[in-house]
């Protein structure tokens, strides 16, 4: 059944202001909630997060007293919505907890839309990003067992693999190879747009998380981790917010973004099995059904564009969490040697590659230590490798413990 | 129907730039358009983006239109912009009508038509720092961007009038001087009106400056009346 948000009801900006008690819900069971609600509540936080940032953005580029004002209303009912989203992660999650669900976010979002994007290039960039974070999944997941004598499996549990990707020490490009092509407003299918929005902000969180976390830690090894792969999510930002149409207005920008929170949380709501997890899905649909009405009224008036002119009839097709182990496989059997050459891709190790390897590597590489001090610790890496041997034979366990 | 923005329901299609994707369904090779007015002579590629661009800059015409008809303070010029937006809007349709009838694709947005537009849409979005401006000022810079778009028409209009002229005579070159002369008193109308309009109202506040007092108040009291009702959404 197709849903247009235009066409929905929602609620009032008036109505949507929430108490203190009603911001601090409470946080999910850590030990009871499913992989993938972990994972739809951190997506949700990152998507809020940047309409957040965004938000502000525009402020700062105007001076229309009605603008600001009904960016101002807006920007702090999402922040209350933020608040609600990101305070479901209990406290009694680690840090690296959290951090496996980042990575888990960052896999199967990534290949879920990798497989419904239309656009070839796109969906290449994508498959790109998406060997590189199940690359970090591996290494946190060592990480966690060394520090906190857990594993990985006990937070995705058997829906993701983990085992290497494209690894981290090979992610590390000049700057200027991380940039990529953009979508064009006029043609690109809704869904592209709407997944790069996505992925952009899915990212930019996790980019802000390591910023802030990483120093959180006395062991130089997780301190020097997070650093390492906090600068490769500086990349994949880099990338990722390429694809956007940089032509789009600031009220265009504004709409769409509204436009996905009410995909996602459309999305999520259809999915999530939490009942009372859901509940704030679909609260929050109808909170931004609201926010979108403001924002189109602002598009009419300041952009002298009506809504339908720039958005679909309906919806796409849902957004969902799922295991995506064999497309993962395929993708890692035929990319994991891929590299960028300014806005393309390359299988060769050029000479711009080589020399930024050679540089940011030349002191050690953490992302490789945290696997040498687990086979030191417990005799092998960490593994959860659900469908057979690694697809790429040089990065099976024994393999790969040879050639480090 | 005319159509004022370019989206896949509309079936666009573009040649994309180096620095634009675009999915192979959508895309215009570089060659494409070759047979575009061949009886011309000229370039039908070139031709094809430059048709491209000047339909697309009436187009946004048509959004700028739109937001100053909701933000003018004056209701003359309210009422003024309402009537250029439907004579724009029908431009649009004469522009649409020359290219399908050429034998191209008024869906096609070319990278000349992205160009156009991001200039286009920076004139709309300058119009977001009217906050520093008294409604008698905004209402100033609102037909100054109306002129400058109202200038870029006559120039489209200009070239068209160039290239009619360079066309080996024929069928393409007798629609290019017929769309020229549907086209041509529009454009000079809009910017003639544009120019006349700001003298009229420079003289008439350097001259007399307890008019422009007059004007001001009452500008100031609609102004606020709008802001107490949430805006004229309308215009």
């Amino acid at each position: 059944m197709s849903f247009d948000p235009l066409h929905e009801k929602g609620i009032a900006l008036d109505d949507q202001v929430r108490n203190w008690s009603e911001l601090n819900v409470a946080p999910y069971d850590r030990n009871e909630v499913d992989p993938y609600t972990r994972c739809r509540v951190i997506a949700m936080n990152g998507i809020e997060v940047e309409s957040i940032l965004f938000s502000h953005q525009f402020n700062r580029h105007t001076d229309v007293s009605e603008v600001k004002e009904v960016l101002a209303e807006s920007r702090a009912l999402e922040q209350q919505q933020q608040k609600v989203v990101n305070w479901l992660i209990p406290g009694d999650e680690s840090t690296l907890e959290v951090t496996l669900g980042y990575e888990q976010v960052a896999v199967d979002l990534t290949a879920w839309l990798a497989r419904s994007e239309p656009d070839p290039y796109l969906k290449q960039t994508y498959d790109f990003g998406l060997v590189e974070d199940f690359d970090h999944l591996y290494r946190y997941a060592n990480l966690y067992e060394l520090l906190e004598g857990r594993t990985a499996e006990g937070i995705v549990q058997q829906l993701t693999e983990v085992m290497p990707g494209r690894p981290t020490a090979n992610e590390h490009r000049h700057p200027r190879d991380n940039i990529r092509r953009h979508l064009d407003a006029h043609t690109t299918d809704p869904r592209s747009r709407l997944h790069a929005i996505t992925i952009t902000a899915a990212e930019q969180q996790t980019m802000n998380f390591y910023m802030n976390i990483g120093n959180r830690y006395m062991e130089p090894l997780a301190r020097s981790l997070y650093a390492e792969i906090a600068m490769v999510e500086e990349e994949h930002v880099t990338q990722y917010e390429s694809m956007l149409d940089p032509a789009e207005s600031w009220f265009e920008q504004l709409v769409q973004h509204e436009y996905n929170e009410c995909y996602m949380y459309y999305s999520f709501a259809a999915q999530e099995p939490d009942r009372r997890i859901r509940d704030i899905w679909e609260l929050h649909l109808a909170m931004e059904i609201g926010q979108l009405q403001a924002a189109t009224e602002l598009l009419k008036r300041y952009d002298g564009r009506e809504p339908e002119e720039i958005l679909p009839t309906a919806l796409p097709e849902p957004v969902r969490f799922e295991p995506n182990k064999e497309y993962v496989r395929d993708i890692l059997a035929d990319q994991v040697d891929l590299t960028s050459l300014g806005t393309g891709y390359v299988m060769d190790s050029h000479r711009r590659f080589q020399e930024r390897q050679a540089k940011v590597n030349a002191g050690g590489v953490p992302s490789e230590q945290v696997i040498d001090d687990h086979r030191q610790r417990f005799g092998t890496d960490y593994r959860l490798e659900t469908e057979g041997p690694h697809p790429v034979e040089r990065l099976r366990a024994e393999s790969y413990a040879r050639s480090t | 129907m005319p159509v004022t923005v370019v989206r896949p329901e509309t079936g666009a299609v573009i040649r994309p730039g180096p620095m634009v994707t675009v999915s192979p369904l959508r895309e215009v090779a570089e060659d494409d358009y070759g047979d575009l007015a061949r009886d011309t002579g000229l370039h039908g590629p070139f031709l094809a983006d430059q048709l491209s661009a000047f339909v697309a800059h009436e187009r946004k015409r048509v959004s700028l239109l739109r937001t100053l008809r909701a933000r003018a303070d004056n209701p003359g010029l309210r009422s003024r912009y309402g009537e250029l937006e439907s004579e724009t809007f029908q431009a649009i349709g004469i522009w649409e009508r020359l290219i399908e009838s050429l034998g191209g694709n008024p869906q096609y947005a070319s990278p000349a038509g992205r160009a156009v537009e991001a200039l286009d849409t920076k004139t709309v979005e300058a119009l977001l720092l009217s906050g520093s401006a008294d409604p008698e000022t905004f209402d100033q810079t609102g037909l100054r961007a109306f002129a400058a778009a109202a200038t870029q028409s006559g120039l489209n209009v200009r070239l068209l009038a160039a290239l009619a002229r360079g066309a080996d005579k024929g069928t393409s070159r007798d629609l290019l001087e017929s769309a020229l002369r549907e086209l041509e008193p529009t454009a000079r109308g809009h910017a003639d009106w544009a120019g006349e309009k700001l003298e009229k109202i420079a003289i008439s506040h350097a001259k007399h400056p307890a008019v422009r007092k007059v004007a001001q108040a009452a500008e100031r009291m609609t102004a606020k009346a709008r802001s107490v009702l949430g805006g004229d959404r309308d215009g």
